[in-house]
């Protein structure tokens, strides 16, 4: 057959000929290509030959361009026709989308394209294992880690940066393994205590600060990488093949006695500080590929904001036992009088030597010389400061006074009044009280709360999320058609499918003793009626601007499908405000309302706005849902911190106060309150507000669109 | 050893060998004075921590019978109190569970006693206070339960569907028990006990243990429990690889995604 022959460069160019013709002319013929062509294998002319008929069809100067790089292009692809193709087809795609130009442009890289195309072939994204390494590196100790992308490999001590993506090695498995090895070794410079000493004055102090640094660096790696091995020891095994240059490092005998010093995994900084000092003169700083840079700038910046706030933090967790201990002793004894401050120390625990695996930290907390039991936020927060301190200095032993939250309302009162003076939004408007804590009465009508009507956009962000987590939405249908589909067997009806053996039983025996047969003998089987009317409360304040407030959307995109498939009844409603006198509810979906495209534009449209006014929202959406038949009633709130408002004094404890009557009330009408934050100090205060069970903090704001579906699920089920 | 089945009368269940079971805090003496004080108990913790098994050991310490009850969503009051049958044309009552041990003066022992029906608070309620009666309305008569009779219920506080949680009207009958999985030093000696694996294995298996109890809200409800470690330990002194036995015995049932069971099998891998 003549198909089966290789053709010769007449031969070819005979065939270029018939599909090039519209864009040959006297100037410009297939010779060329056709030449070139003509030496590659049967295989690849019939290969060649097809796409430039099928190009050809699409435009005849893309199919000459494409003859005339062919043969190149097989080399830079290595003969993968699979490879081939997909360059073609990303070039006729380049072409439908933006034009000749374009496609032209991939046409004639190919050899980018080709090592891009090999590159992920064997690479691993970032994007398709964040999320195993973000629950890898919770799992090892301490505070927990994100994960973000970056050009460089480095910690900020709050956040992991890796690269997009890394293919230097021959399988995807390899790939995630050195992921893996990136993510342990700055999660190691964390654990281990890298940043606990203040690395930019002592580098300083060196005539060449640069070279102090990497030279610390590699001196601070091998420290790290003995802990490592110590601590994760299948881990290291798994890494050996990438650590060339180190062992080489470890027989150069210049550094030898460097590794010898940081053989014992008890050293700390420290040694590797003094290491410098000792050897600064006599060793080079090398270049070890995975041990990306130290940023001490950085680090230094986000761990002056941390140890602020955990003092604080940590100083207001001590004065809320101390307070609690005064309250008991004070019921005690029956007494008013004022009742001696508490003096707290904490001590650390030396560990048995068979826990010294653990890598646990062993604090004892003692109150007025008892050791009280600590809860998990403030075992967290000790954790914490372990990391960054390497001890609880004394003054963090001092409890923050009466409430530290109280303390924030130092600045002078401002009058929300006078900022809204008149009537403002009071026509039309419905009033709410709220609960004064201070002088433990309501204020009458206080709130003046509108409902706002919330523009919708029409843009493509329902389709856009719905992509995004197009494989969550799927398992999510799936999870909830099965908790719909339930099917519940009834038993002792009087009326069913099958009868109830153990009723018929006993109605027999009951007959046998002279009493009256029951009609309850049958077993119904059905779908159980949830039965369940959910309100979603989304804080829209100023905070939430943002990534916040994309994830908020896109969490309450997944939610509407779920909810959907389950069939509860379901609304969201929006607050925020500026005052007392403008305390704003958006409705985006009421609850009879069906989740049409209207609502979907209302969710794409929800904006960030002002303040976290939380206790007026809560009492209308209880008021709300006291009007909704249902057996169980939720009320669930999306927010991203603690409540809080212009009026200064409704900052701190008046806020959480006022809101938590307002969860009172709710609960007193058979409404179930639960709140999901991603305000990392939320177990300051939400627990005193919901209830400990009745709250969920998700620490990384990237997980919340998931979670809050998964929470729901376990909520009602 | 015993060999071969028997059959043996609920009531009379007696454990006679110790049940091994290694205290954390005072937990035996607190039952102790509480089944001396005829006081209901009430055990709280997470799966796996070792609730039943402190029921088998007390049952063994105070050399009483223990019925158990697993309770689920379709168990009534009259499952636990008893029903008429049919024996050769006459009616023929028989105990349930509760009502035996309220007889025989045995320990009740109702394992997660959210999941039963609500109607069985009924029969619950006046056992837990100074009446300790147990009404058996088919009957027309009350039970007075024995001065042996205990009963003991268990839950755990970890679920937070508000549509299974304790009334306090129930709660508040018990004296309670919080359970949390054991110290290092502990769940050590509790593994080398139950396994005869080595020390070493041990310590590894907890640090594992450790590592998805970080993950406890992090993509897991639960960390694994120290059966669950159990497990994994004998498949290992069986022979099966480390990992291969952390997998299906911890990982797997631990969790179904596949992004947080892949981030615990590094995790494991890391380790062993």
């Amino acid at each position: 057959m003549q198909s089966q022959l290789k053709l010769n460069t007449e031969e070819m160019e005979e065939q270029l000929d018939k599909h090039l013709d519209p864009v040959l002319s006297f100037r410009r013929s297939a010779a060329l290509p056709a030449e070139k062509m003509a030496s590659l294998t049967i295989e690849q002319q019939q290969f060649g030959l097809h796409w430039v008929s099928v190009i050809a069809a699409t435009n005849a100067e893309m199919a000459y361009q494409f003859a005339a790089n062919y043969s190149n292009a097989i080399k830079d692809f290595k003969q993968n026709l699979e490879a081939l193709e997909s360059w073609i087809v990303e070039s006729m795609s380049a072409f439908d989308k933006k034009g000749l130009q374009l496609s032209m442009t991939v046409l004639h890289d190919s050899q980018k394209f080709a090592e891009n195309y090999f590159l992920k072939q064997r690479g691993v994204t970032l994007d398709e294992i964040k999320q195993i390494l973000a629950t890898f590196v919770c799992g090892l100790s301490g505070r927990p880690l994100k994960i973000e992308m970056a050009d460089r490999i480095y910690t900020d001590t709050e956040t992991l940066f890796l690269p997009n993506l890394i293919g230097d090695y021959d399988s995807k498995e390899e790939n995630f393994l050195y992921y893996k090895l990136l993510t342990v070794y700055l999660w190691a410079q964390n654990w281990y205590g890298t940043w606990r000493y203040d690395l930019d004055w002592t580098i300083q102090s060196y005539d060449d600060s640069k070279k102090a640094l990497l030279l610390f660096h590699n001196i601070e790696t091998i420290r790290l990488l003995q802990c490592v091995k110590y601590k994760l020891p299948g881990f290291y095994r798994q890494i050996t093949h990438f650590l060339d240059d180190y062992y080489q490092l470890q027989q150069s005998h210049h550094w030898q006695p460097v590794f010898f010093a940081l053989s014992n995994t008890n050293c700390t900084v420290e040694t590797s500080i003094n290491l410098l000092e000792q050897y600064y003169s006599l060793l080079d700083p090398v270049h070890l590929h995975f041990q990306g840079s130290l940023n001490t700038d950085e680090v230094e910046y986000i761990k002056s904001l941390r140890i602020i706030s955990e003092k604080k933090l940590f100083r207001n967790l001590l004065s809320k036992i101390s307070a609690e201990k005064k309250q008991k002793q004070k019921k005690k004894e029956n007494t008013n009088e004022q009742v001696a401050d508490s003096e707290f120390a904490i001590k650390k625990i030396p560990m048995l030597p068979e826990e010294q695996f653990t890598d646990a930290i062993n604090y004892e907390l003692s109150l007025d010389g008892q050791v009280i039991s600590p809860s998990v936020e403030m075992q967290s927060l000790i954790s914490s400061i372990y990391q960054d301190i390497g001890e609880i200095p004394e003054d963090y032993l001092a409890a923050a006074g009466p409430g530290q939250y109280i303390s924030e309302n130092d600045q002078a009162e401002d009058n929300g009044d006078d900022v809204w003076s008149g009537v403002y939004h009071e026509k039309d408007a419905s009033f709410y009280d709220e609960w004064d804590h201070i002088r433990q009465y309501y204020r009458k009508n206080w709130c003046v709360i509108r409902e706002v009507k919330v523009q919708g956009t029409d843009d493509d962000f329902i389709p856009k999320t719905l992509s995004k987590y197009k494989s969550i939405v799927k398992s999510l249908r799936r999870c909830f058609e099965e908790l719909k589909d339930e099917n519940k067997n009834f038993k002792r009806q009087t009326q069913g499918d099958e009868i109830d053996i153990d009723a018929a039983v006993e109605g027999y025996a009951d007959l046998s003793i002279g009493m009256e047969l029951s009609e309850q003998i049958f077993i119904r089987r059905q779908k159980e009626e949830r039965n369940i009317a959910v309100m979603f409360l989304v804080d829209m304040s100023g905070s939430t601007k943002g990534w916040i407030n994309c994830f908020e959307r896109e969490a309450l995109v997944l939610l509407c499908e779920s909810l959907e498939i389950l069939g509860d009844r379901y609304a969201i409603y929006g607050f925020s405000g500026t005052s007392r006198k403008r305390c704003e509810i958006y409705p985006i979906k009421h609850i009879y309302e069906d989740y049409n495209a209207e609502v979907k534009a209302r969710v794409s449209g929800i904006t960030a706005k002002d303040y976290t006014r939380m206790g007026f929202a809560i009492r209308h959406l209880s008021h709300l849902l006291d009007g909704v038949e249902a057996r169980t009633k939720l009320l669930i709130s999306l927010s991203d911190g603690k409540p809080e408002d212009y009026d200064s004094y409704y900052r701190g404890e008046y806020g959480i106060e006022d809101t938590r009557k307002a969860l009172f009330e709710a609960k007193r009408r058979n409404i179930h309150p639960y709140c999901i934050t991603i305000d990392k100090e939320a177990g300051d205060y939400l627990p005193h507000m919901y209830g400990a069970a009745n709250y969920a903090l998700i620490e990384d704001i990237n997980q919340l669109p998931r979670k809050v579906t998964d929470i729901y699920r376990k909520l009602t089920t | 050893m015993e060999s071969g089945s028997q059959e043996v009368l609920a009531e009379e269940y007696v454990i006679k060998h110790e049940p091994y079971y290694e205290a954390v805090n005072d937990e035996l003496r607190i039952f102790e004075s509480a089944y001396q004080n005829k006081l209901p108990i009430l055990l709280k913790g997470p799966t796996g921590c070792g609730k039943t098994r402190f029921m088998e050991h007390m049952a063994w310490r105070l050399k009483r019978p223990l019925i158990t009850v697993s309770c689920h969503d379709d168990l009534t009051a009259s499952d636990l109190v008893g029903r008429y049958l049919i024996t050769s044309g006459e009616t023929v009552w028989v105990d349930g569970p509760l009502a035996k041990s309220v007889r025989a003066g045995a320990i009740c022992y109702l394992d997660e006693v959210i999941e039963a029906r609500k109607d069985t608070s009924v029969v619950i309620h006046p056992l837990t206070d100074n009446r300790r009666i147990l009404p058996m309305e088919k009957k027309g008569v009350v039970l007075k339960a024995e001065d042996e009779f205990c009963l003991a219920v268990s839950y755990n506080p970890g679920y937070q569907s508000v549509l299974k949680d304790l009334k306090q009207s129930t709660r508040q009958r018990f004296v309670a028990l919080e359970f949390d999985y054991p110290n290092v030093e502990t769940e050590i000696k509790i593994l080398v006990k139950e396994t005869d694996i080595s020390p070493d294995l041990a310590k590894a298996l907890i640090q594992f243990a450790h590592m998805t109890r970080n993950l406890k809200g992090n993509g897991l409800d639960e960390g694994a429990s120290t059966r669950l470690l159990v497990h994994a330990a004998l498949l290992i002194k069986d022979g099966i690889d480390p990992r291969t036995a952390c997998k299906t015995s911890i990982a797997q049932a631990l969790t179904d995604d596949t992004e947080i069971l892949s981030a615990i099998n590094e995790l494991c891998s890391s380790l062993f």
